[in-house]
């Protein structure tokens, strides 16, 4: 009796001493963590346990931000700034290899007089220093060159409203209507298509009016376009859109109506459905020539679907401490009816796919690779280009890119039945934006 | 005599583990979950303040952002608007419950996002600015009683039950005195650690709670972490059109 007494208390001595160390195990926080939360730690600023986990502030409210973002003393004056060298060669050798050194700067300034009004104008200067083209040296002094060769107005307009209700932007601003990543077919309003080798670059908008009605999270915009052919006030574009959200959904209906072009009404939709991904479309159809004449006996109607998907994810490595970041995008684009298309993003085919992988922080690296595959399905033609970016330090980076273009005789990447390999190699020093 | 020590170890045990067992006695969480939830949410009244966001980076050293943010809980809609870098100055984010959009100045396009991303360059997830929804995207799969510095903390593992929570596995430092959480362990879905995050210092306003100083580090990348103190706090009335699409266009350059 007494033996199983000593037993049972030396089994409960036993557990419990057990017990304690797995609670002491669990309980187990790095000292770091400790310090932040005592108040022996000595540094206030980052640390909980001087002057205690909580503050009342109920009595020392602020009296609201002052900062509304709407109204500026001084006018703000920015931009960006690159330097850099590029040598780039083809093969077969057609006379297009070049070596470049170029200067550019995009400089913006922005005035907010009052909460009402904002006064914005942004311009790109661009200046090749030394340019080696089919045997000629081009150099920085060269007087065939016009002001309009060195400097370029990206944006110049005015914001103003009417009651905080109508919102207006009057002159050359840049818009994107559009929701694609190669392909923008219901970007009813830029001058420029998307490059699918920097799809991301700005695109030059019009010179226009917009008149904008915010309804909460939807809205219904207005352009009035004065294209470059304008002659009259006749010829002016009007461009309505309405936006509006559908759950965790964006969904947008346009049109472009000019007397004598071809009208069109457009469709877009943004929504995701793992969270992960973004998934977009757009739909654009018409009646006429999608060149812009309209009315003619070549009438007839066209349109063009594309839909893409982005995805970004990351993948552990054997290094626990590292991680590889990847961008997919992909994006399928079908031409419907008309077949003079010039004015459309390419020529001839009816259904085109791009397909782009983007790896970033290679091995903790600033390095990131991106390859790119272009086709044309009707044809079969296409092009591939691959890219390597490396930032030696913060301020100089090294790229190069290698581009192949395939195909048959005829075909749209092709057109003379010889497969094309281009390569460019550039460095870029100090560029930034201030 | 043996049997006086043996009733007295026994009485001591007895005693002991009774006030174990008293102090084991299995705290409500989901109610601390909706506690921790509804005392970050300002419900009925506008929020906002300045937000210094401080970014260690390895790779690419040290960053500072200073942040306006606005909030209006009821709605479930905020605003954040970039005062520093002064190259960034305007750019912003508008959340309205689970759509995010950011604007870029210069492509003039807003991009829809998701709130698992991080916020800009830092290691602060979109959702970790505004009200939190524990209760709702987590449940409790066990806990223990610790120590956290000063405080005696309640270790509570939380499993999310939604996949629209950045992290699913969380292990939380909730102290209990005031049932605030001090700290988070944030775990892939391998149950890799990702992140850690410290709540350091809290600013009360009536029965109302906001976290003042936050750190986060990535626990995928040595040596990089984010500070964030929040200031200027005010409960004024904010107007509606704050939390639109037009106006982070109109605010941007």
């Amino acid at each position: 009796m007494f033996t199983g007494t000593i037993k049972l208390l030396a089994t409960m001595v036993t557990v419990t001493m057990v017990s304690l160390s797995i609670s002491v195990w669990a309980q187990d926080v790095t000292t770091d963590e400790e310090a932040m939360f005592s108040s022996s730690s000595g540094d206030d600023m980052l640390s909980s346990g001087d002057g205690g986990l909580v503050v009342d502030i109920a009595e020392n409210l602020d009296s609201g931000l002052e900062y509304m973002g709407l109204e500026t003393e001084a006018v703000r004056i920015g931009g960006s700034f690159e330097f850099t060298a590029s040598d780039s060669w083809t093969s077969p050798e057609i006379g297009d290899d070049r070596f470049a050194v170029e200067l550019n700067a995009d400089l913006f300034f922005e005035a907010r007089p009052d909460t009402d009004t904002k006064f914005y104008g942004s311009m790109e200067i661009a200046g090749p220093l030394v340019t080696y083209e089919d045997d000629e040296t081009t150099l920085l002094i060269d007087e065939s060159r016009d002001f309009s060769d060195i400097v370029k107005i990206d944006e110049l307009f005015a914001d103003f409203n009417w009651n905080e209700d109508v919102f207006f932007r009057a002159g050359k601003q840049t818009v994107n209507s559009g929701v694609g990543y190669f392909y923008s077919p219901a970007d009813l309003l830029s001058l420029s298509e998307i490059d699918p080798e920097d799809p991301e670059a700005i695109l030059e908008g019009p010179v226009a009016l917009k008149t904008s009605i915010p309804m909460g999270l939807n809205s219904f915009q207005i352009y009035a376009v004065a294209g470059e052919d304008i002659s009259s006030a006749a010829g002016i574009a009007l461009v309505p859109s309405f936006e509006f959200v559908l759950g965790t959904s964006e969904i947008g209906i346009g049109a472009y109506y000019r007397y004598d072009s071809a009208p069109r009404a457009t469709a877009t939709l943004t929504t995701s459905i793992l969270d992960d991904e973004s998934i977009f479309a757009e739909v654009l159809v018409g009646y006429g020539t999608a060149d812009g004449l309209s009315f003619s006996d070549e009438d007839e109607f066209f349109a063009q679907l594309t839909g893409g998907l982005m995805y970004s994810s990351n993948i552990e490595t054997e290094d626990e401490f590292n991680i590889l970041s990847y961008t997919l995008i992909g994006q399928y684009l079908f031409n419907y009816g008309d077949e003079n298309r010039d004015v459309l993003i390419t020529d001839s085919g009816d259904h085109y796919l791009t397909l782009r992988g983007g790896i970033s922080d290679i091995a903790e690296a600033d390095v990131s690779l991106s390859t790119t595959w272009q086709t044309n399905l009707s044809d079969g033609s296409g092009r591939l280009f691959g890219n390597i970016g490396w930032d030696i330090i913060d301020d100089i980076q090294l790229t190069a890119g290698v581009t192949w273009m395939y195909g048959e005789t005829g075909d749209e990447y092709t057109p003379n039945g010889t497969d094309k390999l281009m390569g460019t190699i550039s460095a870029s020093f100090g560029s930034g934006s201030f | 005599m043996t049997k006086k020590i043996l009733l007295t170890l026994l009485t001591v045990f007895t005693i002991g583990g009774t006030a174990v067992f008293a102090a084991g006695t299995e705290p409500d969480f989901v109610e601390i979950m909706e506690g921790l939830d509804m005392r970050s949410n300002f419900e009925d009244i506008d929020f906002s303040s300045q937000l210094t966001i401080i970014t260690e980076d390895p790779e690419d050293g040290v960053s500072k952002e200073v942040t306006n943010q606005f909030r209006n809980d009821n709605n479930d809609e905020m605003m954040m608007i970039t005062l520093e870098p002064v190259s960034q100055k305007g750019q912003g984010m508008l959340k309205v419950g689970d759509n995010v959009w950011m604007y870029d100045p210069e492509t003039r396009k807003f991009t829809h996002m998701s709130l698992k991303e991080n916020y800009g360059d830092s290691d602060a997830k979109m959702n970790d600015f505004g009200t939190s929804s524990y209760a709702e995207d987590y449940k409790v799969s066990g806990y223990t009683e610790g120590k956290l510095g000063d405080y005696d903390v309640w270790i509570v593992e939380w499993e999310a039950v939604n996949d629209e929570v950045p992290y699913p596995y969380v292990t939380a430092y909730i102290d209990r005195a005031s049932e605030l959480l001090l700290m988070t362990k944030e775990y892939s879905l391998s149950k890799r650690l990702m992140r850690s995050s410290y709540y350091l210092k809290y600013a009360q306003i009536n029965d109302k709670y906001i976290s003042t100083q936050m750190i986060f580090k990535d626990e995928t990348m040595e040596n990089a972490k984010t500070t964030i103190a929040i200031s200027s706090i005010s409960l004024d009335e904010l107007d509606d059109s704050i939390f639109t699409k037009s106006y982070l266009e109109r605010v941007n350059r």
